[in-house]
């Protein structure tokens, strides 16, 4: 640990018992705070979810949503691969992602407790997000395609999305077009 | 009562239902559908959605951990005992003000329409002399038994209709 700041020693605890999951939770919680998201404040909540997605990366090769039954298929599964495409709605309406691991900010201060969330996903989406729709609007007066990283909303006009967002790494499948 | 959760072992919210049933005293059946086709793909069926929990409570659905909805079905079915939907006095509170002969029971006053009593053709004028089993002599002892009284049970019940001793059986 860097000797710039006292560590809280459950922290450094955690970190030695979990290194896996905390060196997720670290990065999740860095690329959350540049983009403008908080992680819900329940560290050991946290932690379980972050279990959660090692555990399907190493099962399908993708964290998906580690609160919803994965097809297994990346094209059908890339909608709920976390940060999934529903985080932003549900956390405008009800101040949490599905998992809760993206919360308010409200919740985040511990003035308000995370609650179930209902599950906006129907029941057979799956894949729909990642295909470019080929529409009219969503290009720059000169012609070029805007794309949106849906994990930190870094936006970019380019013919194609970036192979990986140079913010925070997504994929280039998980950007979409924009607006 | 009957309680299956459907989960994945990865999921936050699965464990705090699962730790909220058993603070509760609760058994509950679990299913793992990110280990089980068969119960994911009845999950699917069921609920409509793939996102877990997904908790069937005596049926009922509940959609991820909510907790004031399985405290409310809970509630309904465990800590209040069922109701045999009658009113009841004593009888011979009755008897000296119709100056009538009754035997010593509950008097029934009123029986409520749908309920368990009313299926089992309990009816207003009816005393209830006999209850799962033990004398009833006053609506007092028609409270103390009834108390004891569980969802899902049979209750065989005795009254006097018009000089006529009747048995019924009453499903709660």
């Amino acid at each position: 640990m860097s000797g710039e700041m006292q560590a809280d020693p459950r922290d450094v605890e955690r970190a030695r018992q979990r290194p896996e999951a905390w060196m997720l939770y670290q990065r999740l919680k860095r690329e959350g705070e540049a983009a403008g998201y908080d992680l819900n404040p329940d560290v050991e909540f946290v932690l379980d979810l972050m279990d959660g997605l090692l555990t399907n990366e190493g099962r399908y090769g993708y964290g998906s949503c580690p609160c919803r039954l994965a097809d297994g298929t990346r094209d059908r599964d890339l909608d709920i691969i976390c940060p999934c495409d529903y985080r932003d709605p549900d956390l405008d309406e009800y101040g949490a992602c599905y998992c809760a691991l993206y919360v308010s900010e409200e919740i985040a201060l511990g003035h308000k407790q995370a609650e179930a969330v209902p599950e906006r996903r129907a029941p057979r989406a799956a894949g729909h997000a990642g295909k470019a729709p080929e529409e009219p609007e969503g290009f720059t007066r000169s012609g070029m395609p805007i794309w949106r990283c849906k994990v930190c909303g870094y936006l970019c006009a380019r013919p194609q999305p970036p192979l990986k967002c140079p913010i925070c790494k997504a994929d280039r499948d998980r950007f979409e077009r924009f607006p | 009562m009957s309680i299956s959760i459907y989960t994945t072992p990865t999921c936050g919210f699965c464990r705090q239902a699962k730790a909220y049933l058993k603070r509760r005293g609760m058994p509950f059946a679990e299913f793992d559908v990110s280990r089980d086709p068969q119960k994911a793909a009845e999950m699917v069926q069921v609920s409509g959605q793939r996102g877990v929990p997904v908790i069937l409570i005596d049926g009922q659905l509940v959609l991820g951990f909510n907790e004031p909805m399985i405290a409310q079905l809970l509630d309904q079915r465990a800590v209040r005992p069922p109701r045999l939907g009658v009113s009841i006095a004593d009888s011979s509170r009755i008897a000296e003000r119709k100056a009538s002969s009754l035997p010593h029971g509950a008097y029934v006053g009123k029986v409520n329409p749908g309920s368990s009593s009313a299926l089992a053709g309990v009816r207003p004028g009816d005393v209830i002399i006999q209850l799962a089993g033990q004398a009833i002599h006053s609506d007092q002892d028609v409270h103390r038994v009834s108390a004891d009284i569980r969802y899902d049970h049979d209750v065989d019940i005795v009254v006097w209709r018009n000089g006529q001793t009747i048995g019924m059986r009453v499903r709660f």
